[in-house]
């Protein structure tokens, strides 16, 4: 029970780093990126590669931080795949929904989404492989935080836990403190009235990607340091991206961390009831819940 | 000689049946603007629910009813729109991307729920020993190949003929209406959720019916058959032809369905062994590519809505060896 | 001294391309004076407006404000011609706190910000008090005050306002009429849009009567109070040639 309490509250934050860039895009371009949580996928591999780039040029650098994964070399290769996921993510918009936002609706966006997130996902398995990769060949040992109920921590986890909420927190000091800020938070409530006040929305689009691209590739490498890296991640998160948006309120940035929370504790807490073979279905529950009983979410727009 | 003729008949049976999936996603969006995001739930629905009505009884499980073929099918469809109503009442009446999310969900749910409820679904292993209608009176396997042929032609005939008068009804074009224009159409006094949840579930049931023949056809069904490429593939097929003219449907499958067997057959047999690990990937990214692709470049698709255009082109079968249900699962 | 003038010739403007909905509308304006466009539903008025603004394509005719043509500017560069707009509805950042929003729309000044924003709560002392609640807890009147502190913080030449008095309170709106005519007094040009006519032209120098798209009529808005045609023209006695409608 504490264990899956703990689990959950970790894979809470990696989901919910994922559903703020998932949540802006939604409600700043009016649809439902289904490619968005393959930019996890693509964060990931692209810190994989850097890892073991930087580390051939700094060998120095390449050894572990106590009991971590974590290594220099991976901590500079994280922060350039941030980003180069968010550029990656403007470069999919210059390409594709920018030209559908021109002259089609929403849905048709929706539906490039899908054959965007084909095409990336199977663009990474052709590059890095169809089998799982791991940031470290070395074995990382869990801590015994209590033998009676065992409670098991590895320290990754605690890091990822770590580097998730100071991210949260830096974003949320962005958004109350920082013009620039406010100017995001202006153009998701109301983008005609954000441009007359000299905002310029083109330019805010860019950055909404980059952002919602930079935590993405985060929320993929903290992903990977929990589990493993695997072509096929951003398919199994896509759903529970979704989940935690639509939980939240679609919007809503706050609603996102909180969503993200709850379900990443709901998935986590649901397996202990119900067999880990159902696992895939429990985000669709959730949004199902969540659509009958409070379709605008926790701090949402009207649906 | 008669190898070729039975491929060529197997290829337009596979064809056929996804075209009458085609026809039902072409009500929900061609016609009614609905994003189906999970088209093969509904074709799973109705083909699990098919063989558990009229298969024969399960020793380790729950069905196996042998209930006479047109009622099995008939309840196959059922599930597949009870299943629409449970979604399509969340959803019909929200922001039109949710649609999209609860279905691309749903078919996620009935994945693993066709993979782990072996009771009912068989789990992994599927459900096998449907005998299919009129075989053993039949006797003969390429005689049965081509009745069974001729009967998914009966039925996509009759499903085309079905929706053509559908969209030209007045209930077609307050379809078109809810989907051009919602305000416009709740001022006629009309309820766009109504009517967009009436044709969700309609659509829902063709494609469970698309999903009946398929597993009266190989007379098993698997979390194989239902990976979530099928929804993808099924898109792709309706872009191509052009969303909004169900003869652009069908021709859209014969041309996607043609070059996915193509691609497979051609990588199986000149790629080098390294590639052809990635051969399904290689796929993947071609239905991905013609999705976008079309939507940048023809979004109208090859026969657009309400064009009359002389058909000139048909879709050529070529020589596959690859098959639907071959589709490697490992593959993202 | 070159004067400060808007001039708007022959403009045809709509939402949609070849579907306008201002026929061949002229108009001026001078900086410190308040001129208002009045006109009957669906008159095409905020269309007007929002066509100055920038909003929607302009097919054809001018606008000039200060020498310089306003056709075909971005909105979000509108402070670069010192002009601002106040929207009619959603014209605040509701979730956002009074301060913030003063502090973005101060955005678009190059330096001296603080300073614009204090002059902004000396103005109005009530936004000074109520600088961090959230602008969607603001009542009507003081919601209005803060679109208009909003407009008024990038130091335009030239405020444009659509309908500033809907929906508010007799009270509150005699307060937004009397702020309209200090800001013009410090040689702003203002356009003001209204249903209102009666109100607005009291504090007008010149309006223009605006029906179905067109110009019918206009004049010193003191004689347009008591025109017996502008009255005509509201009841619907008056027939025209041309249909047309808002939106």
């Amino acid at each position: 029970m504490i264990q899956g309490l703990f689990d959950g509250v970790l894979v809470g934050a990696i989901l919910s780093l994922g559903a703020i860039g998932l949540t802006l895009v939604m409600h700043i371009l009016r649809f439902a990126n289904f490619s968005h949580a393959e930019l996890l996928s693509l964060g990931a591999y692209v810190a994989l590669t850097l890892d073991a780039a930087v580390q051939a040029l700094v060998p120095a650098l390449a050894g572990q931080i106590g009991g971590l994964t974590l290594s220099g070399t991976l901590a500079i290769a994280v922060l350039a795949a941030m980003l180069v996921t968010g550029l990656g993510a403007v470069v999919i918009d210059q390409l594709v929904f920018r030209r559908l936002r021109e002259r089609a609706g929403p849905l048709t966006m929706v539906f490039a989404s899908f054959g965007v997130a084909l095409i990336v996902r199977n663009l990474i398995a052709l590059t890095f492989g169809l089998d799982a990769r791991h940031y470290s060949d070395e074995i990382a040992f869990a801590m015994v935080l209590s033998t009676d109920p065992l409670v098991l921590i590895k320290p990754d986890q605690v890091l990822v836990l770590g580097v998730a909420l100071a991210l949260m927190l830096a974003l949320h000091l962005v958004l109350s403190r920082t013009p620039f800020g406010f100017a995001l938070r202006a153009v998701s409530e109301n983008p005609l009235l954000a441009q007359v006040n000299g905002i310029n929305l083109q330019r805010m689009i860019v950055l909404t990607w980059v952002i919602g691209g930079g935590l993405a590739a985060v929320a993929g490498v903290c992903y990977g340091l929990n589990n493993q890296l695997s072509p096929v991640m951003g398919r199994d998160l896509v759903l529970s991206l979704f989940a935690a948006a639509i939980v939240g309120g679609i919007g809503s940035v706050y609603g996102a961390v909180l969503g993200g929370f709850l379900v990443g504790l709901a998935s986590s807490l649901a397996l202990l009831v119900i067999p880990a073979g159902y696992k895939p279905a429990i985000p669709f529950l959730i949004i199902l819940a969540a659509l009958y009983v409070r379709p605008r979410g926790l701090f949402g727009e009207r649906a | 000689m008669i190898g070729v003729a039975s491929y060529l008949i197997f290829f337009l049976t596979i064809a056929l049946i996804l075209a009458i999936a085609v026809l039902g996603l072409n009500l929900q969006w061609g016609y009614t603007g609905l994003f189906n995001g999970g088209v093969v739930a509904f074709f799973a629905a109705g083909a699990y629910g098919m063989v558990l009505l009229g298969g024969p009884a399960r020793a380790d499980g729950f069905g196996g009813f042998g209930l006479p073929y047109p009622l099995a099918v008939a309840g196959g469809v059922a599930v597949a729109g009870a299943l629409a109503v449970l979604v399509g009442l969340a959803t019909t009446r929200l922001r039109h991307d949710y649609l999209a999310i609860a279905t691309f969900g749903i078919a996620v749910a009935i994945e693993s729920f066709a993979r782990n409820a072996e009771y009912i679904t068989g789990g992994a292993k599927g459900l096998r020993g449907f005998s299919r209608p009129l075989e053993e009176q039949i006797g003969d396997t390429f005689a049965f190949s081509v009745f069974f042929l001729a009967l998914v032609m009966v039925t996509l005939v009759g499903v085309y003929a079905m929706l053509e008068r559908l969209v030209r009804s007045p209930f077609g074009r307050l379809l078109r209406a809810v989907r051009e224009d919602e305000v416009a159409a709740r001022s006629l006094g009309k309820s766009p959720a109504w009517v967009r949840l009436q044709s969700f579930v309609l659509g829902s049931m063709v494609m469970g019916l698309a999903g009946c023949l398929y597993a009266t056809f190989y007379a098993f069904i698997s979390p194989q058959d239902i990976a979530p490429i099928l929804t993808f593939q099924i898109w792709a097929m309706l872009i191509v032809g052009g969303s909004g003219n169900n003869r652009g449907a069908v021709l859209g499958t014969l041309i996607v369905w043609g070059a996915w067997v193509a691609s497979g057959w051609g990588l199986a047999e000149f790629a080098p062994r390294g590639v052809q690990l990635y051969a399904g990937t290689l796929q993947y990214i071609l239905i991905g590519l013609i999705i976008v692709v079309t939507l940048l470049l023809r979004p109208r698709g090859l026969l657009p809505e309400e064009l009359t255009v002389s058909r000139t082109t048909r879709a050529h079968a070529d020589e596959p060896t690859r098959t639907f249900s071959e589709q490697e699962e490992k593959n993202p | 001294m070159s004067e400060v003038r808007l001039e708007i010739e022959g403009l045809v403007a709509g939402y949609v391309r070849g579907l306008p909905i201002v026929f061949d509308l002229s108009l001026h304006a001078t900086a410190g004076e308040v001129v208002t466009v009045i006109g009957p539903n669906g008159a095409g008025k905020s269309t007007l407006i929002k066509a100055i603004a920038g909003l929607l394509p302009i097919e054809s005719g001018s606008i000039r404000f200060a020498g310089r043509s306003l056709v075909g500017i971005r909105a979000d560069r509108l402070a670069q011609h010192a002009v601002s707009y106040v929207p009619q509805t959603a014209n605040v950042f509701q979730q956002l706190s009074v301060e913030q929003n003063l502090v973005l729309s101060a955005q678009r000044l190059p330096g001296e910000r603080a300073g614009r924003i204090a002059a902004m709560y000396e103005l109005f002392p009530v936004l000074a008090d109520k600088r961090r609640r959230k602008a969607g807890t603001l009542s009507g009147g003081q919601r209005q005050m803060l679109a208009i502190a909003m407009a008024l913080v990038a130091r335009p030449r030239l405020v444009l306002m659509d309908e500033p008095t809907a929906g508010l309170s007799p009270k509150a709106a005699q307060a937004v009429f009397a702020l309209i005519r200090s800001i013009a007094a410090d040689g702003v040009c203002v356009l003001l849009v209204e249903q209102n006519a009666r109100a607005a032209l009291a504090i007008s120098e010149r309006a223009y009567v605006l029906a179905e798209g067109r110009n019918q009529l206009d004049g010193p808005a003191h004689e347009l109070l008591h025109d017996p045609v502008v009255g005509e023209i509201y009841l619907g006695a008056r027939r025209f040639a041309t249909p047309g409608a808002d939106r």
